[in-house]
């Protein structure tokens, strides 16, 4: 064997020795991109469930004030309107006093009947019991008799009795109320559009309003003004959803939301 | 002074590289880099003998001057050096007493070099017989399990910047060449001359001391990857 082919085979093995360290580089850099990605997936993930607990947290807590103000406050008042009535009667001296009476009965029945409502609003009891249809018509018919808002229902292909998943309903039960919250706040909307329908795997929400609309990229930048949006987010992560939301200076708003429906219901 | 001596002395002198890199970051070695730094400065040390000898041996022409003595005994410190240095490194329970164990196998090798007195004698003709294959031989097997721990643990942001992985690299080609060179092509062809060994040692010091340079011009990166962490 030659001097140079020894050196040629010597120079044979430290091209294996480069290449080995080569593919070591590529091979570490790939697994550290697989790592990346697994690791946000995994912050993603958990970040989901962060926010699926304290959503849940707020429902029981929501749940919990709605029970005290219905069973404690409410019946209190209710006990106090009775006991004002005994009153009353023997108030019937001075017609002052029966006037000055009449009044207070007529606070302590607005007080009750306050309570109720603000009992009822903080647990969606009509959507626990009779699911989304419902509880949504339900919504909109309290909010149109108290505001004169036109409201368009329309959700083709679901029956009125028919169920999803707890955590959809729900889902899309508190952002119809955060865009109706919105319409007539600040909008000052006069007319507004909710269409529900199930589509192959998916549930479709599109709501739509004619009120002044507004300057979207501004909103966006600002932390304050972009919490209703961002609440949003925040729910239709929790289960997969998706939303786009289109609005301009007097153009009212239109937002598409979509949320997956597990296997066993699409 | 005949092409390959030039060489072989361009190759001893290239560890100036190194050194020069040490001088300048010497505020950002931390306490592994500072156990290469031993490992260069025994090698700068073992050069100078070398690079004397070759300019002696250039200005008296015949006269043999002994510097495997040298040779011999930085193969066996420099060992101890780099499994100190990855004993440092290396955090799994195993590998670490695989490297003491490696530390007494090595022993127990440069015991035997002790009767042909190429450790004894300091005009020793004769290079150690056992202990360049088995440092060479057991320092890839550290590297390699340092290497692995890397792609295990995947700390590191940008590996090509990390100074570790270079000195590795750098042990990778310098002790597998030699490893090479040693068992493959000297002990099985026996009609290797001095001169193909000579150019191969070269090239892989010259390689060598380049991958330890990058190391060190690297420890800024790793204070900060440090700090990260």
């Amino acid at each position: 064997m030659s001097d140079l082919q020894l050196i040629f085979i010597g120079s044979s093995g430290l091209i294996v020795l480069i290449t080995f360290s080569i593919l070591f580089v590529v091979y570490y850099k790939q697994k550290q991109a697989e790592q990346k990605v697994a690791i946000q997936e995994l912050k993603a993930e958990m970040q989901r469930q962060l926010l699926e607990s304290s959503l849940e947290v707020q429902e029981v807590e929501r749940r919990r004030i709605a029970k005290d103000l219905h069973d404690e406050v409410g019946a209190m008042l209710s006990m106090t309107k009775m006991s004002f009535n005994q009153l009353i009667k023997k108030l019937n001296t001075s017609a002052e006093l029966t006037e000055q009476g009449k009044t207070t009965k007529e606070f302590l029945e607005e007080s009750i009947s306050q309570v109720r409502r603000i009992s009822r609003e903080l647990v969606p009891s009509t959507l626990e019991d009779f699911g989304l249809i419902s509880a949504i018509d339900e919504f909109i018919q309290k909010i149109h008799i108290a505001s004169g808002v036109l409201f368009i229902f329309n959700h083709e292909g679901i029956e009125d009795t028919q169920r999803f998943d707890k955590k959809i309903e729900l889902t899309i039960y508190r952002i119809a109320q955060e865009l109706v919250n919105n319409a007539l706040k600040h909008a000052e909307a006069q007319e507004i559009t909710l269409k529900l329908s199930a589509q192959a795997r998916k549930l479709l929400f599109i709501f739509t309003d004619n009120g002044k609309g507004f300057d979207l990229e501004a909103v966006k930048k600002d932390p304050k003004s972009g919490l209703g949006l961002r609440n949003i987010e925040s729910r239709l992560s929790v289960v997969n959803g998706t939303f786009t939301f289109k609005t301009s200076i007097g153009q009212g708003t239109h937002t598409k939301i979509e949320i997956p429906l597990p296997k066993n219901e699409s | 002074m005949n092409g390959l001596m030039v060489f072989s002395t361009v190759s001893e002198v290239s560890i100036l590289i190194p050194v020069a890199i040490i001088l300048l970051r010497r505020k950002y070695l931390s306490t592994e880099l500072r156990i290469l730094a031993a490992y260069v400065v025994v090698t700068l040390i073992r050069n100078i003998f070398g690079v004397t000898s070759d300019i002696l041996y250039f200005i008296e022409p015949g006269r043999n001057f002994h510097t495997l003595f040298y040779y011999n005994w930085h193969s066996i410190i420099g060992f101890y050096i780099i499994a100190f240095l990855y004993f440092s490194l290396i955090h799994h329970k195993y590998w670490k007493i695989f490297i003491i164990v490696a530390a007494c196998i090595f022993t127990f090798f440069s015991i035997l070099e002790i009767p042909s007195g190429s450790i004894t004698d300091i005009r020793t003709a004769f290079f150690n017989n056992y202990t360049y294959t088995a440092s060479s031989l057991l320092v890839l097997v550290i590297v390699l399990a340092y290497f692995y721990q890397l792609l295990q643990d995947l700390k590191v942001e940008n590996i090509t910047k990390f100074p570790y992985f270079w000195v590795s690299v750098g042990l990778l080609f310098y002790f597998g060449g030699n490893l090479f060179v040693n068992l493959f092509l000297i002990k099985a062809a026996k009609t290797t001359t001095q001169m193909s060994w000579g150019i191969i040692n070269s090239a892989l010091s010259i390689l060598f001391h380049l991958t330890i340079f990058l190391a060190f011009w690297y420890s800024k990166s790793l204070n900060k990857t440090q700090q990260d962490e």
